[in-house]
């Protein structure tokens, strides 16, 4: 049964899993840097690079003995090669060639995207292409149809912030912490979702994509009244996040009546309220609805290695040359949405 | 014979040697500037293919120099040192541009710079048994020519932007020299930034 080394560096965390063809994950560790950049209210690339250079190597040894196996013993290594932060996707993308040299293995360089959109067939053998993939974290918000292996096409994306930046920087404004995202989801529990009126933009618009810039800057405002508890403002922001995510994906479901599962992967997918919404959605539409575990929807070095089995399985390997690229969008051939940044 | 491999990619120049003691087996020197990570590993590729041998240790710059350049040196070492199960250790990068000037001016008090980028150079007094004195310091040209002690000599790439500097050398740190660096410190192969992360706490 194949063997995959995966290796996961593209942000702040640093993650190594080895995993088989036949889905069961051998052994894995995440190190967080969560420490390292709550003091700057966010991930600062240097700081990100600099920890990912001290943990990787030692991360790999361990996994490995934890996993009773050799590098002789792997068949293929797949890091992320972007996007992401180019730093820390050096390291990692240096690392997987470095062994691949040493130990004469394939190489995949994986879009960590991809990692994000595979996901869920590493936990659910059944789940078959194509899907709807809602993709939502700190620096991706969008809805892809998910084709085949490295066949995407993407339907819609955010024309401004992601939806775990507005999680983010709401938490920035109400005094919650880093990272943003679990920071709401626990202050909102203690809230009324009803209790502050705040937009709920593109919903409804013919536009499929999303927008969340100026729900943040309703959130600013409604928190420099004094009217407001944090908590209230937390649940009431989450609730309009939500709305805007469902209102967007059950477009896109109506866009794709080939669809046959809806998916949702990416950070933000570890949120309770976010994942109860979408199953709800895809209910009412009569499709399957597929969430992976929290863990596999943050940051993991499992969907690399599970994306790189699925690559080498169609021959899809990579030379020692493989550039690290900042920006790498799944579907390279999508138009530019109006406003959306570079990373989309 | 003990097969070592010599990593430099602190600086502007991509550097690899495969040294059997002074002797160099196999190497690899040029000045690429950016785009370490990409040719790195086909390079090395290239290198063991022609020695036909795996190395029983490796050396690695882990500094001063470009943090990127560090990083991928240092990772490319760390990970092959993992798969090899051979010791990886790095040498000092400032080290390695003074071996060779050394080697051909003995008795010269003398001062190793190296460009830091943003304009400024990273520069230390080293003796001829390749011990620095005091730590690294990134200045620009002006202020190294201020800082330079009289009847110091200067090497390293960058020493020509130095006013009234007596320069001895100028290139870049090449792996084939590192046989040169028996007696100075064995360094663990982690990155020697110099100056921290620019960043500001909220």
């Amino acid at each position: 049964m194949t063997l995959i080394l995966g290796i996961e560096s593209s942000c702040d965390e640093t993650a190594v899993a080895l995993v088989r063809g036949d889905r069961s994950i051998v052994a894995q560790a995440v190190a967080s840097q969560d420490a390292d950049h709550r003091p700057f209210g966010g991930v600062v690339p240097e700081l990100a690079a600099r920890a990912h250079v001290e943990a990787l190597t030692p991360m790999i040894e361990r996994v490995l003995r934890d996993g009773g196996v050799r590098l002789a013993d792997v068949d293929a290594i797949a890091a992320t090669a972007g996007p992401g932060l180019i730093g820390g996707v050096m390291v990692g993308l240096v690392t997987a060639k470095a062994l691949c040299l040493a130990a004469h293995k394939p190489l995949l360089a994986v879009n960590h995207l991809e990692g994000h959109a595979l996901s869920p067939r590493l936990v659910d053998a059944e789940l078959e292409f194509p899907y709807l993939l809602l993709l939502v974290s700190g620096g991706h918000c969008q809805l892809l149809a998910v084709e085949g292996v490295g066949r995407y096409r993407r339907l819609a994306t955010t024309i401004d912030d992601a939806v775990g930046e507005a999680f983010d920087k709401t938490a920035k404004i109400l005094g919650l912490g880093f990272p943003g995202g679990p920071a709401v989801e626990r202050a909102a529990r203690e809230g009324d979702a009803r209790a502050v009126p705040l937009p709920r933009p593109m919903v409804g618009w013919p536009e499929p994509h999303f927008s969340f810039a100026g729900l943040k800057s309703a959130v600013l405002r409604a928190h420099a009244t004094g009217n407001y508890g944090i908590p209230d403002l937390a649940a009431s922001f989450q609730a309009a996040a939500v709305d805007c995510l469902v209102d967007r994906t059950q477009r896109a479901l109506r866009s794709m009546p080939e669809a046959k599962a809806l998916v949702v992967a990416g950070g933000v997918a570890s949120n309770g309220i976010v994942r109860t919404a979408l199953a709800g959605l895809a209910a009412t539409h009569g499709t399957r609805f597929v969430a992976p575990p929290p863990w596999l929807c943050t940051d993991n070095a499992a969907m690399i290695a599970w994306a790189g089995a699925e690559r080498l399985a169609l021959g899809l390997v990579d030379g020692l040359d493989a550039p690290a690229r900042p920006r790498w969008p799944l579907d390279p051939d999508a138009e530019i949405a109006r406003g959306a940044g570079i990373k989309a | 014979m003990t097969l070592a491999l010599v990593i430099d990619t602190a600086l502007a120049a991509q550097s690899l040697a495969l040294l059997d003691g002074a002797t160099v087996v196999a190497a690899r020197h040029g000045v690429i500037g950016r785009g370490h990570a990409e040719a790195l590993m086909p390079a090395l590729a290239a290198l063991l293919d022609e020695a036909g041998a795996t190395p029983d240790r490796i050396l690695v710059d882990v500094g001063p120099g470009s943090f990127t350049g560090l990083r991928i040196g240092i990772a490319a070492a760390r990970a092959l040192g993992l798969a090899w199960d051979v010791p990886v250790t790095g040498y000092a990068s400032l080290t390695l541009i003074a071996a060779p000037v050394f080697a051909a001016h003995p008795d010269t008090r003398l001062a190793v710079v190296a460009e830091a980028g943003r304009g400024l150079l990273y520069v230390q007094l080293m003796d001829r048994d390749l011990v620095a004195e005091g730590e690294p310091l990134a200045l620009d040209a002006a202020g190294v020519a201020a800082w330079l002690p009289a009847g110091v000599a200067l090497a390293g790439p960058g020493a020509a932007r130095v006013p009234g500097a007596r320069v001895l050398a100028d290139a870049w740190p090449d792996a084939r020299d590192a046989h040169l660096l028996v007696g100075a410190a064995a360094l663990p192969p982690v990155p020697l930034y110099i100056s921290a992360p620019d960043a500001v706490a909220a």
